[in-house]
């Protein structure tokens, strides 16, 4: 690992710092176009800092055979004892391809919402969150240690729940802000765990790494020499375990996606940049970057792959039943980023990071065309409730159409590349299964055909909702459409960087991809998995064509007969109540328990209360012997004063 | 039987206490005054007694400034007393109780 210094790297996360600074002084002022504008320039300021790095990294020359890091040591920021742990960052090419996606897809998303949070009295105050929230996502992807890794992590974390409880006047976005804070701690308890374990593990094998990613992997190899083989196994596997619970966390899998779909509460915007681009994926993103322990744990790779691929179905099968636009999509990057943890899995990195990318630019673009039709209908978001937008809202419907294709895997966009690769990975890849594959397949089926479900029904057929608001349907303003554009050009096109063998793509992430041994894989299966692919995409096209469009006959017959799974289907297999009665439930008695019974009547009645009624009988029998009467004040004087003449008399007799 | 120094201590202290007890027990400032006055000449029975028993004529100065202390203090006391009466309407020491805390 060439390491070069450029301490220029540390503007990136410096622009959106300050913007949300400054959009935050302004929190209680009126709420004007500055702020919006301020905070996307300092969003795109940092992309123009992040490409200008991209050129300064390709430029640099480096001994042949190794990878070339920009790093910033900035300064030590923990130190203690022979643990030191700096404040620095560093960019290699993982970095640039989620610099590249965070600010980018953030400044689109930050034009939009000038357009989407206008008429909103606390748009200051959303976009310093937004802005403070790009801030901590680069300190996430560009720190050099696993710890200030961390930070970013848990910063992204906090604007999250800052932003979907962001309406928090209604109780309902308050608590849905507080579900996703709290099954986050959940997962950060697991990384947690892990960082502590990892640093006994170096520690104990005698190097000091203060976590900095690069040292970490330069020294696993001696560290996997200096242990006993089948206790080094161990210890990978459970470190990388916990780290997969972390990830799963932040990235909604079973069991701890609960938090995604209810995450929904918050403005679009939000939705499209946190819960679908940028920070869900940062699981994966941790994934990857700490590649070369979990390339060294069969055990934990299995549990990622066969974790993503349930989560990839189970998710895709309540996203057919919901009713909610958003919360179609929600579930939609649920399953998808089972997807990503499938690539993980199956030991294939780069694809992961590949599918990360393409589904960052079709997930925002869906999402915000979802936030664009809600514009339009006033703030309508059930399904049932729209129909026959196409010719209404063109804009919106073109690039929402392009959306939908490219998440359907439909040939030739984005989408169709970068889960055909994981598809082929999972089918013979280094870690390959044939479940993991025909689940996969199945997944990949189910998505095409819950996607086109939204698109019919909400831009086919006629108008459902009131026929009063049929009139004031109107496109959303240039500003939310000419985002939507651009994301649109980069979810048909972004899959074509394969073909570009000068972009050197598929090395991109070589230095992770090493770490598994290449796979072999012939070009016979890499039609036939392509094949597979393309027709369960187009079997999911024209289920939902002749359940959505065609006739509503087929529909109503399998309505009829799977009635009472889809009543389960509908209610999301009753995981909330499951969670609320096994977990919730219990965790509620113990702490009314406590409440009522340790805090309130223990400390607060007995120990608290003990002592002051203890101190109030002193006072008021100190209070009671200042009666007043002098006379009484005479009197035990006068006993003091015998006391002390007999003391003495018998003193000086004996 | 001769009368000499523990006779006159005796006599003192034994007034000393009714003085005292009278003090602490009865309640009409008058009667206070009274058994402040009695504890003040039985200081005054000590301190001749000393004098006569070491022949030192100082201590008879002593004794006389008492007297002059006391009739000083049975007037001023005396005017409060009867300035307290026309005041509070009583000379109850049980109810001047303004001291309490």
């Amino acid at each position: 690992m060439h390491q070069i210094n450029m301490n220029f790297i540390n503007l990136i996360p410096l622009f959106p710092l300050l913007g949300a600074i400054f959009c935050f002084a302004l929190r209680d002022k009126k709420p004007s176009i500055l702020c919006g504008i301020t905070a996307s320039l300092m969003v795109f300021l940092s992309f123009v800092s992040s490409t200008a790095s991209v050129f300064a990294l390709s430029g640099a020359a480096s001994p042949a055979g190794t990878e070339t890091v920009i790093v910033s040591n900035n300064f030590t920021w923990i130190s203690a004892g022979d643990l030191k742990i700096g404040c620095d960052l560093m960019f290699d090419r993982l970095s640039a391809v989620m610099l590249f996606v965070v600010t980018f897809v953030g400044f689109l998303i930050h034009i939009y919402s000038i357009g989407y949070m206008i008429h909103d009295k606390d748009s200051n105050r959303f976009f310093s969150y937004l802005n403070l929230f790009v801030f901590f996502m680069i300190i996430l992807v560009t720190a050099k240690n696993l710890v200030l890794m961390f930070v970013g992590w848990e910063g992204v974390g906090l604007c999250s729940y800052l932003l979907i409880s962001f309406w928090w006047s209604d109780p309902a976005n308050a608590a849905a802000g507080r579900k996703a804070f709290i099954t986050n701690r959940i997962g950060d308890f697991a990384f947690l765990s892990a960082i502590f374990i990892l640093y006994w593990l170096y520690k104990s094998c005698g190097f000091e790494t203060g976590f900095d990613f690069i040292k970490l992997a330069e020294n696993f190899k001696a560290l996997s020499a200096a242990l006993p083989s089948s206790g080094f196994v161990v210890i990978v596997d459970l470190v990388c375990v916990l780290l997969f619970i972390g990830a799963s966390g932040k990235s909604a899998q079973i069991p701890l996606y609960v938090w995604l779909p209810d995450a929904m509460a918050g403005p679009t915007p939000v939705s499209a940049l946190i819960h679908a681009a940028t920070m869900v994926t940062a699981g994966v993103y941790m994934c990857v970057r700490l590649g070369f322990l979990f390339a060294a744990s069969a055990l934990a790779l299995k549990i990622i792959a066969f974790t993503g691929v349930l989560t990839a179905v189970f998710a895709a099968v309540i996203a057919m039943a919901q009713t909610d636009i958003k919360k179609v999509l929600a579930y939609s990057t649920v399953s998808q980023l089972g997807f990503m943890f499938i690539a993980v899995g199956c030991g294939a990195f780069t694809s992961a990071i590949f599918h990360l990318a393409t589904h960052a630019f079709f997930k925002s673009l869906l999402f915000l065309g979802a936030g664009s039709v809600i514009h339009s209908l006033a703030g309508e978001q059930d399904i049932m409730k729209m129909g026959g937008l196409r010719k209404l809202i063109p804009g919106t419907f073109t690039t929402f159409f392009i959306g939908v294709y490219a998440i359907s895997g439909l040939p030739l966009m984005s989408g169709f590349f970068s889960k055909d690769e994981i598809l082929l990975y999972s089918f013979a890849g280094p870690h390959s299964s044939a479940i993991f594959y025909a689940l996969a397949t199945l997944a990949s089926f189910l998505t095409s055909l819950y996607m086109h479900r939204l698109l019919f029904l909400v831009f086919y057929g006629s108008f459902r909702g009131d026929a009063k608001k049929y009139g004031h349907i109107h496109e959303s303003p240039a500003i939310m459409t000419v985002p939507l554009y651009i994301l649109a050009f980069f979810s048909i096109f972004s899959g074509f960087i394969v073909f570009f063998k000068s972009l050197n793509f598929k090395t991109l992430l070589a230095s992770y991809q090493s770490a598994i041994a290449a796979a072999n894989i012939s070009h016979s299966s890499e039609y036939s998995v392509m094949g597979i692919a393309l027709t369960a995409a187009f079997a999911g096209l024209i289920a939902a064509y002749k359940f959505y469009i065609s006739s509503n006959d087929y529909l109503s017959k399998i309505n009829n007969a799977f009635a009472a799974f889809i009543k389960i289907q509908e209610n999301k297999f009753y995981i909330d109540e499951l969670y609320d009665l096994i977990i919730i439930s219990p965790l509620k008695s113990v702490s009314i328990f406590l409440h009522k019974i340790i805090d309130v009547k223990f400390i607060d009645d007995y120990i608290v209360g003990g002592t002051v009624r203890g101190f109030k009988y002193i006072n008021s029998a100190l209070s009671d012997a200042q009666s007043g009467r002098v006379q009484g004040y005479l009197s035990a004087m006068a006993a003091g004063l015998a006391v002390m003449t007999v003391y003495v008399l018998y003193n000086s007799i004996r | 039987m001769t009368i000499g120094l523990a006779h006159y201590l005796v006599l003192a202290a034994a007034l000393f206490i009714i003085g005292l007890i009278g003090l602490t027990i009865r309640k009409n400032i008058i009667v206070l005054f009274m058994c402040v006055e009695l504890m003040l000449n039985s200081a005054n029975l000590t301190i001749l007694a000393y004098a006569r028993q070491f022949n030192d004529s100082d201590f008879h100065a002593a004794a006389l400034f008492v007297m002059v202390i006391a009739a000083a203090e049975a007037a001023l006391g005396l005017a409060l007393v009867v300035a307290m009466f026309r005041y509070r309407g009583t000379a109850d020491s049980t109810k001047l109780t303004l001291l309490k805390g």
